[in-house]
């Protein structure tokens, strides 16, 4: 398998390890073998949304109830959802997980993306959203339990957590 | 005889009537005035008020449905209670709603055609006909004319398993109500903490 195989396996087992009952999310070429294996997993939930912001909605709403969702998406999708993590996710302390997959850095071939890409983490920061970063530097092997890590970290810290995911080598 | 002209109810006739329908299921409020008129008419554990994040009522309100469906043929309803404007302003909500077919949802368009915690700037509902709209997605319509018409709309909406949409004309205009200066993190855990008294989070 090549990398993008590799990194894409190793989010479904952080994903099944933090006991996802509900896999949101919007199309992504890189991710898409990831959306491939939770659309076919029984006692998962998976479906698409149209927009970002409604999965943070729909994510909130399914929280409240206890139930685990992720919701998976394009960092330039974040640019979509800022007001709805920022004043409804953070404002209530929702605990949500969002893996949010890098459209620039090593490895873009779209010339159009990479600029939002690239600033996404700045704007991200500076909104006071908590990030952490999973990229060719850290080893795949950690990749598990590093997601698995986020999702425990927003229901500890009752918070929307992002992980920003490079899956190209 | 001339028959009896019906009156568009005004926001808070309709507010009050679905605290009253809804005493003992989950109600999530969108912002501004709809918000303040029900915190200061029939302020309740069981409702959500949501005092920004204009338009996504809806996505939330599918999220509780999800989170509390329940299989049963005539489970609890989910209530979410949007303006014209919100409606708008995701509208993408209906066909994600209707795509996921929930059992419980119901969504309470109060549209009084404007922008009405803002000024009064007129919404694309003039022209639009938002319960067509919801109808095309796959969600089952309704559109009272008055206050007895939304009553018979949400009894009969109880019977039927599936998400559910009542659009009702309101008149203009904002009832007199302060502003909800809560924090949401406190507004939030009294819904939640209500949610969990029924068995749920």
């Amino acid at each position: 398998m090549g990398y993008r195989e590799d990194a894409c396996a190793a989010v479904i087992r952080g994903l099944e390890a933090a006991g996802i009952q509900y896999f949101i999310h919007v199309p992504d070429s890189f991710g898409a073998p990831v959306i491939a294996h939770f659309e076919g997993q029984p006692g998962v939930r998976a479906f698409p949304v149209a927009r970002e912001e409604e999965g943070v909605g729909i994510a909130s709403g399914l929280a409240m109830t206890g139930k685990k969702s992720v919701l998976f998406c394009q960092d330039v999708g974040l640019g979509n959802s800022m007001v709805a993590l920022t004043t409804f996710a953070m404002a209530y302390h929702m605990p949500l997980l969002v893996l949010a997959i890098r459209r620039g850095g090593f490895g873009e071939f779209n010339a159009a993306v990479h600029t939002f890409s690239e600033g996404a983490p700045d704007m991200v920061d500076s909104m006071r959203l908590k990030a952490f970063n999973l990229d060719y530097r850290v080893p795949l092997d950690a990749w598990p339990r590093a997601i698995q890590q986020a999702q425990e970290y927003a229901q500890m810290t009752h918070r929307p957590i992002i992980v920003f995911l490079n899956l190209k080598e | 005889m001339v028959p009896p002209v019906s009156r568009p109810a005004s926001r808070i006739e309709a507010l009050r009537l679905i605290a009253q329908e809804f005493a003992q299921d989950p109600v999530v409020l969108t912002c501004g005035a709809t918000c303040r008129e029900m915190a200061a008419a029939e302020r309740r554990p069981n409702h959500l008020y949501v005092v920004d994040s204009m338009g996504l009522v809806s996505s939330i309100v599918l999220g509780l449905s999800l989170g509390l469906e329940t299989g049963q043929a005539r489970p609890r309803r989910v209530v979410g209670v949007e303006g014209d404007g919100g409606m708008l302003m995701n509208l993408n909500a209906l066909a994600t709603i209707g795509y996921l077919q929930p059992t419980n949802l119901l969504l309470i368009v109060l549209d009084n055609q404007a922008y009405a915690s803002t000024g009064g700037q007129t919404t694309f509902t003039e022209k639009l006909d938002l319960a067509a709209i919801a109808a095309s997605c796959g969600l089952r319509t309704w559109q009272p004319e008055d206050l007895e018409g939304l009553k018979q709309a949400i009894t009969e909406a109880a019977q039927v398993p599936g998400p559910g949409f009542i659009h009702l004309r309101i008149a203009p205009g904002n009832a007199p109500a302060p502003l909800l200066l809560e924090d949401p993190v406190t507004l939030g855990h009294t819904f939640t903490t209500w949610l969990a008294s029924q068995g749920h989070g």
